[in-house]
C-alpha cells in the first residue's frame, strides 16, 4: 500500500515538474523551496558519566538526516519528505533504530476560499489543548496526521477546518482515528478592541486490537478496580483572544469526555473525563513588559491510547508553562506537564529604568510555579522555603546592562525547588533545591568579530550536587563561531555521594565546538561532554542519558 | 446567517458521533479462583504431547453446521486425547443462525429445548475474530499462514490440526476435577513448563457439556430438516475463567509452576453426568495462540 502511494506521489510530482516545463514558457512559473538537515554522532563510551547505551558498546555511530521538497504551483502544492534514521537513539534514546523512506508526503489544492490537503498533514487547534499535529525532530517527535484536511475561510475574518486521519509513528501509522474541526472568527470591533473567539472538537476511536490489549489489561485488576473502557473520547476546546490597545488577554478551555487513562500514582488505567483551563495575560509598553499565565489540568491526558506515555501518541499539547532557560546549568531542571493533575503558573516582567543610560539597561524576573492540583495555595505561592507540595519552582532575576557599543553584561540568580522523585521517576531521592548565578559578557573587537563569554555557578546537596559552567565563544561574522567550555562537577550530591574512605573525584563535561556559515547553510561540529539530564525542547521534555562522543551538523536552505 | 448553519452542521456532527457505543468485554464478577500459588522446580518433567483445541462456532439454524460438528468428532477419533472440542454458541451474534426455534416467540415449526448461547462464547468469537459465516472454527487460535483470520472453514480443519500436532508444547497441564458436596465442581490445575515463553500468557477453563438432545436444523444434501433428535456435543456451558483466560503472573521460565483450584457452582440444568472441563493456556492480545490444553472428566 504504502509503495503504491510512494509511486503516486513521485508521479504527481514529475507531473508537476513536466506541466511547469510545458507551461513555464507562457504562464506563471512554480515554486520550489526545501531544506536538508543531518545530524551526526560518533560514541566514545564513558561510564563514569553513564554513557554506556547500546551505540557506545555495538553501533558507535549514528547519523539523522531529512531533505524537505516543497513544490507550488497554480494553486497546487507538493511536499515530500525523505527521513533516514541509521542507528539513531532519537525516537528512543535506549534503541539503535534504523530505517529511511518517505517520511511525509501531502498534496493540496486551494481553490478560491477553499484548501483541501491530502497526505500527511500538521495543524493545530487554538493552543493545541485538544490537538496539535507537530514535528519536533530534536526530540524524535513527529506527530503528522495521515488524512485528509479542509480548510475554508468565508470571509477574511473567518475560517473553518475539518480533518480526518491517524497519527504518523515512525514509518507508520498508529491505527487509531483522529478526527476534528475547529472554527474561528475575529471581531474588529475598531482599531484598539479586536475579539477573536473559538471552538473546536475532536474526536478519537481507538481500533479494536488496541482495545483488545486496553481489555485484557483491566480484565487482570482487581476485580473493584475494573470498569468499562470507551472505544470514542471527545474533546471540546472554547476559547477567545481578547486585544485591547497594547494588551492581550487569552482565554481557553477544554473538556473532554470519560475515557481510560493511567493514573500515575497507581500505574493503573481509570475511568476519567478531563478538563484543562488555560488564560494568559501581557502588556507591554515602551521600557516594561508583562506576560503572565495559569493553566489548571484535570486529568486531560488526550493520547492516542492510554497505552501510550511519555512522548508517545500525544493529540493533545500541553507544554510545560515554566521558563525554558538557555544556559546549560539553569536548564538543568526543567518541570514537564503533569497530564494527570497540575497547577501551574508563570509570571514574566521586564522593565528597562530610564534613568540608567536610557533604557540600556534591562531587568528581566521570571517566577513559576508548579503544585498538585489542591497545593496552589498562599503558603505555596510564597517566599517560604522549600515544600514538597510544590512539584516545581523557579525564581530567575537577571539584569543587563549595555555600557558602551563594544561592551554587554548580565548578571543574574536562579534559584529552583524540584521534585526529582516525581520528574525523572527515581524513587527515593530527596527533593531538589538548588541556586545558580550566571553572567555573560560581550565585547566587540570590531563590527565583524566579537568575544561572548558566560558563566554559571549552580550549588546544591541533592542530585549530583554543585557544578560550574564556563564557555568562550569566538564569533568571527559572517563565516565562523567556535567555543570551548566546560561544565565540572565540583561537588557530589545525593546521588553521586562517594563510598565512605573514598575522595569524590572531579567530573568535566567539556566542548568544544565550530560552525562554518556560507549564505543559507551551516556545518556544525564538535566535542561534547554532556551529563544526563531532561532536555526540553518546544515545551516538550524528556531524560536524555549522557552523551560522550563527536556531533557534526550540516543545515541547509534552498 | 452563514455562522448559523456552521453551528448547525457542527452540532448535527457531534451528536450523530455521540451515539452510545457498546464496551468491550469487560469481566465484573468476582474470580472463581480459591487458591492460587506459584513457585520453581528443579527436576522438569518431560514434555506432554502437544495437544489442539478446536472452537467450533455454531448455530442451531445453521444447517451445514453439523457438518463441521462431524469432521471434529472425526479429528477426535483420529487422534485419541490430542484434540479438545468447544462447540461454541455465541450469543447475540449471527442471530440469524444462532437464536434457538421457538413456535411460540418466532413462528417456527419448532422449539428448542436448550438455548445454548453464551455470553462467553460471544466474547471469544469477538476475541479471536469475528466471521459473518458459519460454520467457523480456530484451531488453537493460530492465525495461519495464507488466513486472514483465525477462524476458518472446517475443510481446512484437517490440515491444520495435523500440523499442529507436529508442534511441541512448552507447558504442561495436570488436570483434576470433582464435584463438592455443595453442588460445585473443583477443578484443581498444575501448568508446569517445561521451557521458556516470552510472551504473556493466560489460562481458562471451560465447562462443556455431552449428549444434549435437541434441534439442529441439517442439511441432508437434498434437503433441510430440522432434526429435533440431533445429539449435540462439546457444548460450551460456562467459562470459569474470565472470558479472555486469567494471567499468568510470574516469569515463563523453565520449572515455573502455577497450582491453581478453582470452585465453580453448577447450573441444575446441566447433566452432572456429562459434563467435562477443559483448560488451555494461551495468548490473548496480538499473539492469541494456544499453547496447550487438557481435558477432564468430573469425578
Amino acid at each position: 500500500m504504502l509503495k503504491k502511494l510512494n509511486l503516486l506521489v513521485y508521479l504527481l510530482l514529475l507531473c508537476s515538474f513536466y506541466v511547469t516545463a510545458q507551461e513555464d514558457k507562457s504562464q506563471e512559473k512554480g515554486e520550489f523551496s526545501g531544506n536538508f538537515q543531518t545530524n551526526n554522532q560518533f560514541y566514545v563510551k564513558d561510564s563514569s558519566i553513564g554513557a554506556n547505551t547500546t551505540q557506545y558498546q555495538k553501533q558507535l555511530s549514528s547519523t539523522d538526516a531529512w531533505l524537505l521538497l516543497n513544490y507550488k504551483y497554480s494553486g497546487y502544492a507538493v511536499t515530500l519528505r525523505y527521513d533516514l534514521f541509521n542507528n539513531s537513539p532519537l525516537m528512543n534514546p535506549q534503541e539503535a533504530y534504523t530505517k529511511s523512506g518517505l517520511g511525509m508526503w501531502s498534496v493540496s489544492k486551494k481553490f478560491d476560499k477553499l484548501d483541501v490537503t491530502a497526505g500527511y498533514f500538521y495543524d493545530q487547534i487554538a493552543s493545541g489543548m485538544i490537538f496539535r499535529a507537530y514535528e519536533d525532530r530534536n526530540l524524535g517527535l513527529d506527530f503528522a496526521v495521515q488524512g485528509a484536511r479542509l480548510r475554508w475561510n468565508p470571509t477574511t475574518n473567518t475560517s473553518f477546518k475539518a480533518f480526518t486521519g491517524l497519527q504518523k509513528f515512525r514509518f507508520d501509522v498508529r491505527p487509531v482515528v483522529v478526527k476534528g474541526a475547529n472554527l474561528e472568527h475575529l471581531f474588529e470591533i475598531n482599531e484598539n478592541f479586536s475579539l477573536n473567539p473559538g471552538i473546536g472538537v475532536v474526536n478519537r476511536t481507538i481500533d479494536n486490537n488496541t482495545m483488545d490489549v486496553i481489555a485484557a489489561s483491566i480484565n487482570n485488576y482487581a476485580i473493584e478496580n475494573r470498569f468499562l473502557p470507551t472505544y470514542n473520547v471527545f474533546a471540546v476546546s472554547l476559547y477567545n483572544t481578547l486585544r485591547y490597545k497594547n494588551m492581550t488577554w487569552s482565554v481557553e478551555y477544554a473538556q473532554k469526555s470519560d475515557e481510560a487513562i493511567v493514573n500515575p500514582n497507581t500505574n493503573r488505567m481509570e475511568l476519567h473525563a478531563g478538563k484543562v483551563f488555560l488564560t494568559s495575560f501581557s502588556y507591554s509598553q515602551k521600557g516594561f513588559g508583562l506576560n503572565a499565565q495559569y493553566r489548571y489540568i484535570d486529568k486531560f491526558s488526550l493520547r492516542t491510547s492510554p497505552l501510550e506515555n511519555q512522548n508517545l501518541g500525544m493529540i493533545a499539547y500541553l507544554p510545560s508553562i515554566t521558563k525554558q532557560n538557555v544556559y546549560r546549568l539553569l536548564a538543568r531542571y526543567n518541570a514537564f506537564t503533569q497530564e494527570f493533575g497540575e497547577n501551574g503558573l508563570q509570571v514574566e516582567l521586564s522593565y528597562k529604568p530610564k534613568f540608567l543610560k536610557k533604557h540600556q539597561s534591562q531587568i528581566n524576573f521570571n517566577y513559576s510555579l508548579a503544585t498538585a492540583l489542591n497545593n496552589m495555595n498562599l503558603q505555596t505561592l510564597g517566599f517560604s522555603g522549600a515544600d514538597k507540595r510544590r512539584y516545581f519552582r523557579e525564581y530567575n532575576i537577571e539584569v543587563q546592562h549595555k555600557f558602551n557599543k563594544s561592551f554587554k553584561l548580565s548578571l543574574g540568580y536562579q534559584m529552583i525547588n524540584y521534585d526529582q522523585q516525581l520528574y525523572e521517576a527515581k524513587p527515593g531521592v530527596p527533593y531538589v533545591q538548588s541556586q545558580t548565578f550566571f553572567g555573560e559578557a560581550t565585547y566587540k573587537f570590531s563590527p565583524t568579530r566579537s568575544l561572548r563569554m558566560e558563566g554559571q555557578y549552580l550549588t546544591s546537596k541533592q542530585d549530583l550536587g554543585s557544578f560550574v559552567n564556563g564557555l568562550i565563544e569566538l564569533n568571527i561574522a559572517p563565516h565562523y563561531s567556535f567555543s570551548i567550555g566546560d561544565m565540572v562537577n565540583i561537588e557530589p550530591g545525593y546521588i553521586n555521594k562517594p563510598v565512605s574512605g573514598k575522595k569524590f573525584e572531579l567530573v568535566h563535561y567539556y566542548t568544544f565546538f565550530g560552525a562554518y556559515t556560507y549564505k543559507n547553510t551551516r556545518l556544525t561540529g564538535g566535542y561534547i561532554r554532556q551529563v544526563e539530564g531532561v532536555n526540553c525542547t518546544g515545551g516538550v521534555c524528556r531524560v536524555e542519558p549522557a552523551f560522550n562522543g563527536v556531533r557534526i551538523g550540516l543545515v541547509t536552505n534552498f | 446567517m452563514k455562522l448559523n448553519k456552521i453551528f448547525f452542521f457542527i452540532s448535527v456532527l457531534t451528536l450523530l458521533v455521540a451515539c452510545k457505543e457498546t464496551p468491550p468485554y469487560i469481566n465484573l464478577t468476582p474470580s472463581n479462583i480459591s487458591t492460587d500459588t506459584t513457585y520453581l522446580i528443579q527436576q522438569i518433567p518431560a514434555p506432554q504431547a502437544s495437544t489442539v483445541l478446536i472452537e467450533d462456532f455454531t448455530g442451531v439454524r445453521c444447517p451445514n453446521c453439523p457438518d463441521a460438528q462431524t469432521e471434529a468428532k472425526n479429528l477426535m477419533a483420529n487422534n485419541p486425547e490430542r484434540v479438545n472440542v468447544i462447540t461454541i454458541h455465541p450469543s447475540n451474534l449471527l442471530n440469524s443462525l444462532t437464536t434457538p426455534f421457538s413456535k411460540e416467540l418466532r413462528g417456527d415449526k419448532v422449539t428448542s429445548y436448550y438455548d445454548f448461547r453464551t455470553q462467553a462464547g460471544a466474547e471469544i468469537f469477538r476475541l479471536i475474530g469475528v466471521s459473518n459465516s458459519l460454520p467457523i472454527g480456530s484451531i488453537n487460535r493460530r492465525l495461519f499462514s495464507g488466513e486472514t483470520n483465525r477462524v476458518i472453514d472446517y475443510q481446512k480443519w484437517a490440515a491444520n490440526v495435523n500440523s499442529e500436532l507436529l508442534k511441541t508444547t512448552p507447558v504442561n497441564i495436570d488436570l483434576n476435577c470433582y464435584f463438592t458436596p455443595k453442588d460445585s465442581i473443583a477443578i484443581d490445575l498444575t501448568l508446569t513448563f517445561t521451557e521458556v515463553v516470552t510472551d504473556s500468557n493466560y489460562f481458562s477453563v471451560a465447562v462443556v457439556e455431552n449428549k444434549l438432545k435437541d434441534v439442529q436444523e441439517r442439511n441432508t444434501g437434498t434437503s433441510v430438516i430440522y432434526d429435533t433428535a440431533y445429539t449435540h456435543e462439546h457444548i460450551l456451558r460456562a467459562v470459569v475463567t474470565d472470558f479472555y483466560g486469567d494471567l499468568l503472573k510470574a516469569p515463563l521460565v523453565k520449572g515455573r509452576v502455577f497450582k491453581k483450584l478453582l470452585l465453580y457452582k453448577i447450573d441444575p440444568a446441566w447433566n452432572k453426568n456429562n459434563l467435562k472441563i477443559i483448560a488451555f493456556v494461551h495468548g490473548n492480545t496480538s499473539i492469541k495462540n494456544v499453547l496447550h490444553s487438557r481435558e477432564a472428566d468430573v469425578q
